[in-house]
C-alpha cells in the first residue's frame, strides 16, 4: 500500500465504524451519541498526555467549560447549534489557555496537582454560582434549533450521534495532520527532552502553551456537544472524577497514538454500559484491575497490543 | 476575636498533624523514592477500618487499636511493595499514576464490599469522649489526639532518619543506590521498609484523624488532593517541609471553614495554586549534593 | 574583530562553593580549544554557563560581541551557540532522521508551524541528509535511536549539533562511554568538522586531547590554572604535577 492509500484508508475507518455501530445498534443512537462524544474528549486528552507526555487529572476543566459556555448559549444567546460548538470550543481554549500560562513551567507531581486545583477552583465556582449555573442542580431544558436549520434534533439521538461522529471524524483528520506537522514532531521532542530542545533553539513554553490550549479547544467542542445533545449539563463534567475516567480510557486503548484514545473510549463506554448496570462497586473494582493490568502487563495499550500481534501475524518484527 | 483565634488555631493545627501523619510517609515515597504513590491515602483508610474492627469485634483497648492500624496499614504497604510497586520504580511517572489509581479504585471497591457504604466510627475510651473546657471555650477531648500522635510522629521520624543505621542506608539509598549497593546495604530491603513505615504512619494518622476525616470507602480519593498538596507544597522529600505545609494548609482551611464556609475549599486550593506557581518544587525544596 | 565566544570574568557558586572562578575565554573561528582538568575542575559547569543552561553568579558572556549574560538557551543556541551533552540526550521515541529533524525545524524556526509545505519540506531535509552524509549514517536512517550502539548514538548528538550549523560548539566528552573499537568514528567526525568553527572540547583522554587540540585550557578548582598551545601544557611542570600525573594512575 501507498502512503496514499493508507492515509485514505485510515481517514475511511471512522465513517465506516460509525455506518457499522448505527447498524449493530439501532435502538441505541443516544448511547452511541456519547461514545463519539467520549472519544473527542479522550483523543484531547491525548495531546496532552500521549504527546505531550504531562499526566493531568484536570481534563474536565476544559470539557466542563465547553459544556457549560454552550449550554449557556443555548439558553441565553442562540440555541443554533454550530454557532454554539465554535462558543464551547473557545470556551474551552480559554480555560486551557489561562491555566496554561500557570501551569507549563511544571511538570510531573506539581503539574498533575495543579491540574487538580485549577477544576476544583471552577468547580466550587460554578457550585457557588447557583444563579447563572444552576449549582449542583445543573442546567437543563436546553432545546437546540435544527442543526444547519434543516435537521431536527430527534427523541432518539439519530441526529445528535451522527453530529458527533461528524465533528469527530473532522477533529481526527486534523489531529492526524498537526501530529505529522512540524509542530507535532516538535512536541514529541519537547515529551522526550525539554530541555535538549532547548539547547537546539526550540521555545518549549511556548509550545506546551499552544498544545494545552489546542487540546483545550477541542475538549471544549466535546463539552459543547454533550450539552447539546444530552440538553443538561451537570457539575460531574467539571470533576476530578470524570478527568480521572478519560484518563483510564486512554491509557486503556494506548496514550501517544489517536487510535489508542479512539478504541479506548469505544471499548470503555461499551464495557461500562453493561457491567455499571449489574453493579457499580464491581464496576469500580474492574476498573481498578484492569489499570494495574495494562500497566504491568499491557503498557502501550489495547491498539499498541493489538498492533504487536498484527505485525507478529503478518510475521513482521515488532515496530 | 482571641477566642476565635484560638479556636480556629487549635482546630487547625489538630488538623494539620492528622495531615502530617497521614502525608509524611508520601513525602518519603514521592521525594526520595522517586515512586508517585497516588493509593497512599488507602493506607490511613486500612488504618481506620482496622482500628475499628479491633474496637468493635475484638473488643481490644483504643491504644491496641493504634498498633493494630500501624500494623495492618504497614503489613499491607509492605506486602503491595513486593508484589507490585517494586516494578513501577525505574518506570515512568504516568505509569506509576496509572497503576496507583488502579489500585485506589480497587481499595474503594473492597473496602466497599467489606464494610460497607457509609461512615465506620472509631469508638472512643471514656478518657477521651466529652470536652475539655480551656476557658474561654470547650475543646473535644479527641482532639487532642492527633496533637499527642502528630508531634510523636515528628519526633520518631527524626530520631529514626538521623539515628538509626535504617535512617543511614535509607538516606545512602536513596542518594546514590548504586553506590549503597556496593557498601552491601540491601535496597531492596531498606525501600520496601521505608514504604512500610509510611503506611503504617498513615494508618496511625487514619485512626487519629478519623473524627475530622471520618473512615469511609471513598476516602483515598476524596483526601487524595489534600495528602498530595501537603506534599507537593512542603516539597516532595522534605519531612520538616511537609510538617510546615500540613499545619500551613490545615489552618487555611479550618479558617476558611470559620470565616467563610462558603470558600473555604477554594481558598485551599487557590493557595496551593498560588505556592506552585511560585515555587514549583515546593515551599522547601530539597536540596541535594551537586 | 570580536571573538566568536567570550567569558569575562566568568564566576558560578553553589552555597558557598566556587565552581567557577573569574573564568576569561576566548573563542575564535577555526579554534579547536580543549577544556581539561580533574574531576570536579567545574568543566561541565563552564560549559553550562556559556551555553546559558545554568545562570551566572557574576561576569559576562558574550557572543560575536555582544553579551548574553541573562539570553536563555534558546536565544544563544540561534546565536549560534550549541552544546552537546556528556550523557547522550536523544529523543529515545524516535528514528535517527527524526531527531536530526527536530533540530532542523528549530533551527528554522517552525516549531510552532501546523504545514511543511514544500519550501520547508526542502530546507529541513536538505540539513537531515547533509549531516546524515556528515556522521556517515545513511543507511540508519530510520532506525530507532535506542536500537544503535551507543557509539552511534553519540555521533548522532553530534549530528545534532551539526544540523544547527553552529559557529561556536560545545562538546562535552565526545567520546565519552563509547567503548574503544568504535570510538574512532567520533574522532573520524569530530576531525571533518567544518574549518571555521569554533570547538571547545571538553576531554579526558589525553591522546585525543593532543590529537585534536591547538590550545589547551586547563581548569582546577573552577578557574583556569594554565592555558597555552599543546606543546606549552605539554611542557608545563605545574599542570604535569597537578593533572597529567593524575591521569597516569
Amino acid at each position: 500500500m501507498t502512503n496514499l492509500h493508507r492515509s485514505i484508508g485510515a481517514a475511511a475507518v471512522i465513517p465506516l465504524a460509525a455506518v457499522a455501530l448505527a447498524l449493530i445498534f439501532p435502538n441505541q443512537q443516544a448511547f452511541l451519541a456519547q461514545i463519539a462524544i467520549t472519544a473527542l474528549v479522550v483523543l484531547s486528552l491525548d495531546l496532552v498526555v500521549g504527546f505531550a507526555g504531562l499526566a493531568t487529572l484536570g481534563h474536565a476543566a476544559m470539557y466542563g467549560a465547553g459544556a457549560y459556555g454552550a449550554a449557556l448559549y443555548a439558553l441565553h444567546v442562540w440555541a443554533e447549534p454550530l454557532t454554539g460548538l465554535i462558543v464551547g470550543g473557545l470556551a474551552g481554549a480559554t480555560i486551557a489557555f489561562l491555566s496554561a500560562l500557570m501551569l507549563m513551567r511544571s511538570h510531573g507531581l506539581t503539574f498533575l496537582m495543579m491540574t487538580v486545583a485549577i477544576t476544583q477552583i471552577l468547580y466550587e465556582i460554578v457550585n457557588k454560582s447557583r444563579a447563572v449555573t444552576g449549582g449542583d442542580d445543573g442546567l437543563y431544558g436546553i432545546v437546540m434549533k435544527p442543526l444547519l436549520g434543516v435537521f431536527e434534533f430527534d427523541f432518539y439521538g439519530r441526529l445528535a450521534f451522527w453530529y458527533a461522529a461528524v465533528v469527530l471524524w473532522l477533529v481526527f483528520l486534523l489531529l492526524r495532520h498537526i501530529v505529522a506537522s512540524p509542530f507535532g514532531l516538535t512536541v514529541r521532542a519537547v515529551r522526550d527532552d525539554g530541555d535538549r530542545v532547548a539547547t537546539l533553539g526550540g521555545n518549549i513554553f511556548g509550545h506546551r502553551v499552544a498544545l494545552y490550549t489546542l487540546s483545550g479547544a477541542i475538549a471544549g467542542l466535546a463539552g459543547a456537544l454533550s450539552a447539546q445533545t444530552v440538553q443538561v449539563v451537570g457539575l460531574h463534567s467539571l470533576s476530578v472524577t470524570f478527568s480521572a475516567d478519560i484518563l483510564v480510557m486512554l491509557v486503556m486503548g494506548g496514550a501517544g497514538r489517536l487510535w489508542g484514545g479512539l478504541l479506548g473510549a469505544l471499548v470503555f463506554m461499551m464495557i461500562h454500559h453493561y457491567a455499571a448496570e449489574i453493579d457499580p462497586v464491581r464496576w469500580m473494582l474492574f476498573v481498578g484491575a484492569i489499570l494495574v493490568a495494562i500497566v504491568l502487563f499491557l503498557p502501550k495499550g489495547l491498539f499498541g497490543g493489538l498492533e504487536a500481534l498484527v505485525n507478529r501475524l503478518r510475521g513482521r518484527a515488532p515496530a | 476575636m482571641f477566642s476565635l483565634i484560638a479556636s480556629i488555631l487549635i482546630d487547625g493545627i489538630a488538623y494539620g498533624l492528622v495531615l502530617f501523619m497521614v502525608s509524611v510517609g508520601l513525602t518519603v515515597t514521592l521525594g526520595l523514592m522517586r515512586f508517585v504513590n497516588l493509593a497512599h491515602g488507602t493506607f490511613a483508610m486500612i488504618g481506620g477500618y482496622a482500628a475499628a474492627t479491633a474496637i468493635t469485634a475484638l473488643g481490644l483497648p483504643y491504644g491496641l487499636a493504634l498498633i493494630c492500624a500501624a500494623l495492618a496499614a504497614g503489613a499491607i504497604a509492605y506486602g503491595l511493595e513486593i508484589a507490585l510497586i517494586r516494578r513501577l520504580y525505574h518506570r515512568p511517572e504516568l505509569d506509576q499514576v496509572l497503576l496507583t489509581i488502579g489500585l485506589v479504585f480497587m481499595g474503594i471497591a473492597l473496602s466497599g464490599m467489606m464494610f460497607g457504604n457509609s461512615l465506620v466510627p472509631v469508638r472512643l475510651p471514656e478518657f477521651l469522649r466529652g470536652a475539655t473546657d480551656l476557658g474561654f471555650r470547650q475543646v473535644p477531648t479527641q482532639r487532642f489526639v492527633p496533637l499527642v500522635l502528630g508531634l510523636a510522629t515528628l519526633i520518631g521520624i527524626w530520631l529514626l532518619f538521623e539515628r538509626t543505621r535504617f535512617g543511614i542506608r535509607l538516606r545512602a539509598t536513596v542518594d546514590n543506590p548504586r553506590a549503597a549497593g556496593e557498601l552491601g546495604i540491601n535496597t531492596r530491603h531498606i525501600y520496601a521498609a521505608a514504604f512500610a513505615i509510611g503506611a503504617a504512619l498513615a494508618g496511625l494518622g487514619g485512626v487519629a484523624g478519623a473524627e475530622l476525616l471520618p473512615v469511609e470507602p471513598y476516602y483515598p480519593l476524596k483526601y487524595l488532593v489534600l495528602f498530595l498538596a501537603v506534599v507537593a507544597v512542603g516539597g516532595p522529600g522534605n519531612m520538616l517541609g511537609s510538617f510546615v505545609a500540613a499545619l500551613l494548609l490545615g489552618t487555611v482551611e479550618t479558617a476558611g471553614k470559620y470565616l467563610a464556609p462558603d470558600f473555604a475549599t477554594i481558598a485551599l486550593y487557590a493557595l496551593m495554586l498560588l505556592v506552585l506557581s511560585w515555587r514549583p518544587e515546593g515551599l522547601f525544596r530539597r536540596t541535594s549534593k551537586t | 574583530m570580536s571573538a566568536l565566544l567570550e567569558t569575562r570574568s566568568l564566576s558560578k557558586s553553589f552555597g558557598g562553593l566556587n565552581v567557577t572562578n573569574n573564568v576569561d575565554l576566548a573563542i575564535s573561528s577555526g579554534d579547536r580549544v580543549a577544556l581539561i582538568g580533574p574531576n570536579g575542575a567545574g568543566k561541565t559547569t563552564l560549559v553550562n554557563l556559556m551555553s546559558g543552561a545554568l545562570p551566572v553568579s557574576s561576569g559576562e558572556v558574550l557572543i560575536g560581541g555582544d553579551t548574553v549574560t541573562h539570553m536563555s538557551q534558546q536565544d544563544r543556541a540561534h546565536r549560534g551557540l550549541i552544546r552537546t551533552f556528556q550523557i547522550t540526550r536523544l529523543f529515545e521515541s524516535m528514528t535517527v532522521a527524526d531527531i536530526l529533524r527536530v533540530a532542523a525545524v528549530q533551527k528554522h524556526k517552525a516549531g510552532l508551524k501546523l504545514r511543511w509545505g514544500r519550501a520547508r519540506t526542502d530546507l529541513v531535509e536538505r540539513d537531515v541528509e547533509r549531516v546524515l552524509a556528515d556522521i556517515k549514517m545513511q543507511d540508519r536512517r530510520d532506525s530507532p535511536v535506542t536500537l544503535l550502539a551507543y557509539g552511534e548514538q553519540r555521533l548522532v548528538e553530534l549530528g545534532v549539533a551539526l544540523v544547527m550549523q553552529p559557529r561556536v560548539l560545545l562538546l562535552d566528552e565526545p567520546a565519552a562511554g563509547v567503548p574503544q573499537s568504535e570510538s574512532h568514528i567520533i574522532m573520524d567526525a569530530i576531525e571533518r568538522l567544518p574549518s571555521d568553527l569554533g570547538v571547545v572540547f571538553i576531554e579526558h583522554d589525553m591522546d585525543l586531547v593532543f590529537r585534536f587540540a591547538e590550545r589547551i585550557v586547563v581548569l582546577v578548582n573552577g578557574g583556569v590554572f594554565a592555558t597555552g598551545t599543546t606543546d606549552e601544557i605539554a611542557a608545563n611542570d605545574d599542570v604535569r604535577a597537578i593533572y597529567l600525573g593524575e591521569a597516569d594512575e
